[in-house]
């Protein structure tokens, strides 16, 4: 464990912001007037009105166990007036809104979109913009996120959950595999060595595997892709990068090795299996999101199934890719439709929900990671979770934070490539290529092509 | 003797394979979520039968179980009102549904009358199409044009006669009931709405059963529709209630409620199928042909 | 499809207005046969015709969703389906593929088993029937969860049971093949309940005498199989056989829900395909897809009914 990590300083944090908004400033024509502050300690956001002057409803559709529900709670604790309504949807979602956009009427109020949908939608400009409340806050969030909700220098989205990976892992497991915690900056290679200690001497992975290659198992190529400075696509979405430089080839060849390894779970994702080896401890790592731990913490009840005693660190070290040591995987963002009758209304909940102290710290008790800077730098080192026990986890994803790039790019070809957890193009290509039936450079400039038949298709679908 | 012992040795064997699912999900709703997966599924709750996703879809459930299930807001839920408008649902259907097909598949399977094949044709034809996409101008229809959005007349209405029904009721009619038996009614001055509900409905009530009971079963599970269709929670159907607790994106899935939820969902089929399923007897309607 | 279905009714051959007035009165004289056909037709003209215009008008347009105009694009989107789709000749293998696997061996199968709850002194058999009935009405969800379990190459219930009589782990879930069986296993698991159901409403109204004559004249239970009760299924059956093959040429939610394709794409169908084309923004694809599906099963069912003609009435079955 990083025995001397220090929480990241509020000073390198906001260099961090810093150089963000400058590279934002740089991409936008229109810089915004708000001046930084970074001598300050970091000033929640007034809350802009008081409280009864707001009226109105909000539709919301989601779960009522989820962030924004548990935002809209307090908002409407703040704003008796504002009625926040949410919609039980399934996961027919996207059905039920592309019937409401064709009607011009029905959509709600609120959506969580994941960052290719934002761009997607956005690109077809059905979503609300959202550019004069995202611009004002601009420096106050982290900047890695709020690029994803941008499209050609407009916000049509309030960035949300922020999910830098990194790698968890159960020291009592490796300690039964006599395997020595990992100390700060381990190699990769050391790494899949001691995976395949722990598989041999206490039957137990340190990453997942599975045959399908999907889900949680896509982490083992998606991270080194993220850290060679990888993209699938140009931030217009129009350009395939896929097979430009090396980063693909040399990420398949890194998932490879952890293929050849053999010491991964070989369970499909989220499937019956996965759920018993996480309990049975069979499972004894794994690169993951933090959104992961509700999921693991509401299967994982005891000691003996594990609560408590997994512990994070920042992912192992990929040759030449030591800057950017994480991932992004999932996180999503939240957004309107045009079509809203409260946009303003709307405009005032995204505010508050991610650019306030008040709604940061609610969405953060939910358990994702709001991108609210002035939130980040006081309160996230407070955060405990019961799966992790200690603040460690904290402390690593305030370090993870650090590591984001600001140039990936999650557009529509990037959901196309399939490469978030699985999808046609990735299953024709990636697991033929983990078992060697496929040369690696063919493969990923096969992929490529394919990716850019069916991306130009998408674009000219857009026009 | 040997063959009947044959005979039962593979229903027997044939039967557990079929119900060792539903078993499975039988035994899972008996646990809580932590101990629902393990390697080797479980065949039976390793700390005995616990009730507790039962209470809390019933709304009886403590404080304390409210708690941990992952589900704060399961007092927002009613169930058994979801169980009811399925079931309003799914009877209305089944009776337009059967009426409209019988009478239509007898009178392609027993008359003659000009453009009958054409038709018939064209019947066969709707079959043909998946329409995954034009659920955009459906609902444009039904919610926009008409205004059903939170009815179940969509439900109801756009399925009032189906190419599937009319094309089952009329193949079984055409294998079962002779036309010397329609010809002497006919004789006997009967018209032809009497001979559909007094000889063809009586002889077919096993076909019709079986009609009743594929309606019934596809709309009780039915939820893409119903999904586009409904947003007031008070009008949800069961399934549109269950789908929630499979989510995989924001939240974890609830296994416990699903599989609790999913058996109690099943009980009203069930009942159902067991009073239903004497119609089915072998052989019994040779008096009734005849008579 | 209308010509190979029965012989039309005669129309008198006559002067044209005659012929015209003819029909008009042999349409008005069977004006109440046409009411009881009515409901399908009106309601597949309010709520069938426009959605399938709409459907087609978009097959040949460009169209970004929402409330943007649909742009002609002609016929290419069917062109560059056909010629240039990275997915779609490996989504039509499976699904053919598969429809060989399932549809025989589903109908067979089911047959049979019905005919078996049939014996006319069987006992239990309402209990029977009723488990043989659980899979139909348990959530598909729940099934594909289960089967995912049993069906698991390490920890599942079938590979420790293969184990026991000595065969090696099967990768069910994992390769090819194992892959497609699964599948099929989980459609019998799931549909044979329908196909069951629907072959004892037949097999109910069968007359008994017709065994019994059979029986006098020295057939036994397997002849009587052959001689009687298939033929007498025959018009049920074709509708077996045409509503199955419709039914597995959308194939969709089973196989999205258990394999969800996989494993690399060895069972990712032509729905799948439309699916993906939808949620990727490209509907005009998607329903140009959906004529081109239309289209395979027209000249599939076409075949089947051709091969089957005499399958569509009984009373030329038993004569035969």
């Amino acid at each position: 464990m990083f025995k001397n990590a220090r929480p990241i300083s509020r000073r390198r944090f906001l260099q961090a912001a810093a150089l963000g908004a400058t590279g934002a400033l740089a991409a936008c024509a229109a810089p915004v007037a708000q001046p930084a502050q970074p001598a300050q300690p970091a000033a929640p956001a007034e809350a802009p009105a008081a409280g009864g002057e707001l009226t109105g409803e909000l539709i919301f559709w989601g779960h009522a166990d989820h962030p924004i529900y548990d935002a809209g709670q307090a908002f409407m604790k703040k704003y008796p007036g504002v009625t926040f309504t949410q919609v039980e949807i399934t996961d027919e979602r996207t059905t039920k809104v592309e019937a409401a956009l064709a009607a011009g009427e029905g959509a709600p109020d609120l959506n969580w979109l994941e960052a290719n949908e934002v761009q997607l939608y956005g690109r077809r400009g059905v979503l609300l913009d959202v550019t004069d409340v995202v611009k004002q806050y601009e420096k106050d969030l982290v900047p890695a996120k709020t690029a994803e909700a941008r499209v050609n220098g407009r916000y049509y989205g309030m960035p949300g959950d922020i999910t830098p990976n990194t790698l968890w892992v159960r020291p009592d497991i490796l300690e039964k595999a006599g395997v020595p915690m990992f100390e700060k900056d381990i190699k990769y290679e050391d790494f899949l060595t001691a995976a395949k200690t722990v598989k041999e001497k206490a039957d137990s992975s340190l990453y997942v595997f599975g045959a399908d290659g999907g889900g949680q198992s896509s982490l083992m190529f998606q991270c080194p892709f993220y850290a060679l400075g990888g993209n699938v696509s140009d931030e217009s979405g129009e350009e395939i990068l896929f097979d430009q430089g090396d980063a693909a080839v040399r990420a398949v060849a890194y998932a490879k090795m952890a293929w050849d390894a053999g010491a991964g779970l070989d369970a499909g994702w989220f499937s019956p299996p996965y759920w018993a080896a996480i309990k049975e401890g069979r499972l004894g790592g794994t690169y993951s999101p933090p959104w992961m731990r509700g999921f693991f913490e509401t299967e994982v009840k005891t000691p003996e199934t594990g609560q408590g005693k997994w512990k994070s660190v920042i992912l192992p070290i990929y040759e030449g890719g030591e800057k950017h040591r994480t991932n992004v995987w999932g996180g999503a963002t939240l957004c309107s439709y045009t079509q809203t009758k409260v946009p303003d209304l709307v405009k005032k909940f995204m505010e508050f929900t991610f650019a306030t102290m008040e709604g940061a710290q609610v969405t953060a008790d939910w358990g994702i990671v709001p991108p609210y800077l002035p939130w980040l730098t006081t309160r996230l080192k407070d955060v405990k979770q019961t799966l992790f026990s200690d603040q460690t986890w904290t402390d690593t994803l305030n370090e993870a934070l650090t590591l984001m790039r600001e140039d990936y790019y999650r557009t529509p070809a990037y959901g196309l490539s399939g490469i978030a957890g699985g999808g046609p193009l990735y299953d024709k290509y990636f697991i033929p290529m983990m078992k060697g039936e496929l040369d690696i450079e063919a493969g990923v400039k096969q992929w490529a092509d394919d990716l850019r038949t069916e991306n130009k298709k998408l674009l000219e679908s857009l026009k | 003797m040997i063959g009947y012992a044959l005979l039962y040795a593979f229903l027997v064997i044939l039967a557990i394979i079929f119900m060792f699912p539903f078993y499975s999900m039988v035994v899972g709703s008996l646990m809580p979520k932590e101990e629902l997966f393990r390697s080797y599924p479980q065949l039976w709750p390793p700390n005995g039968p616990q009730l507790t996703a039962y209470r809390l879809l019933l709304q009886i459930a403590s404080p304390e179980e409210v708690a941990a299930s992952g589900l704060q807001n399961i007092s927002n839920y009613n169930f058994i009102r979801y169980i009811f408008n399925t079931l309003l649902i799914a009877s209305v259907a089944v009776a337009l549904q059967v009426f409209f097909n019988t009478l239509a598949g007898y009178t392609f399977a027993k008359r003659h009358f000009p453009f009958k094949n054409q038709l018939f044709g064209v019947i066969l034809a709707t079959l043909l199409l998946p329409a995954a996409i034009n659920f955009v101008p459906f609902y444009l229809l039904v919610a926009g044009t008409l205004g059903w959005k939170d009815t179940y007349w969509p439900f109801w209405i756009p399925n009032l006669a189906t190419a599937f029904g009319i094309f089952l009721m009329r193949q079984f009619i055409a294998s079962t009931i002779p036309d010397e038996l329609i010809d002497s009614a006919t004789i006997d001055g009967a018209s032809q709405f009497q001979i559909v509900t007094r000889i063809v409905m009586p002889i077919m009530a096993g076909g019709m059963v079986v009609l009743g009971i594929l309606t019934f079963v596809a709309v009780y599970n039915e939820y893409i529709l119903t999904n586009l269709i409904i947003s007031k929670p008070d009008l949800r159907t069961v399934q549109l209630f269950l789908a929630n607790f499979k989510q995989a994106t924001i939240r974890a899935p609830l296994y416990d409620l699903l599989f609790a939820g999913s058996v109690m969902a099943t009980i009203p089929l069930l009942v159902l199928f067991f009073v239903f399923q004497r119609k089915l007897v072998e052989g019994v309607m040779s008096g009734a042909i005849k008579g | 499809m209308a010509q190979a279905i029965g012989t039309t009714s005669a129309i008198p051959q006559a002067s044209r207005s005659a012929r015209w007035r003819a029909l008009l009165r042999e349409m008005w004289k069977h004006r109440v046969d046409y009411l009881f056909i009515s409901p399908f037709f009106i309601v597949f003209l309010v709520f069938g015709v426009y959605p399938m215009l709409w459907g087609f008008r978009l097959s040949l347009s460009r169209w970004a969703g929402g409330q943007r105009p649909m742009e002609w694009v002609g016929l290419n989107n069917y062109i560059g389906l056909l010629t240039n789709d990275p997915l779609l000749g490996k989504a039509f293998l499976n699904t053919m593929m598969l429809l060989g696997w399932i549809l025989p061996t589903g109908l067979a199968f089911a047959l049979v088993v019905a005919v078996m709850l049939n014996v006319r002194r069987l006992r239990g058999r309402g209990i029977f029937r009723t488990l043989y009935f659980l899979p139909f009405v348990t959530s598909g969800v729940i099934v594909a969860i289960v089967f995912s379990q049993f069906l698991d190459k390490n920890y599942g219930w079938v590979n420790l049971l293969l184990g026991k009589i000595g065969i090696p782990p099967v990768p069910w879930l994992v390769e090819a093949i194992p892959a497609q069986i699964s599948v099929t296993l989980l459609l019998h698991w799931m549909g044979s309940g329908t196909n069951i159901l629907i072959f004892l409403g037949a097999l109910q109204a069968i007359d008994r005498e017709l065994y019994e004559a059979a029986e006098i004249d020295g057939a036994n239970a397997v002849q009587s199989f052959f001689r009687i009760t298939v033929p007498m299924l025959r018009p049920v059956l074709l509708f077996m056989i045409i509503t199955a093959t419709i039914g597995l040429i959308n194939l969709y939610a089973q196989v999205k829900l258990l394999t969800n394709g996989g494993p690399q794409n060895n069972t990712y169908t032509m729905f799948m395909r439309m699916m993906d084309l939808i949620a990727g923004n490209r509907f005009g694809e998607g329903a140009a897809l959906g004529f081109i599906m239309g289209a395979i099963i027209l000249v599939i069912t076409f075949v089947q009914l051709r091969l089957l003609r005499s399958w569509w009435t009984v009373e030329g079955n038993l004569k035969s």
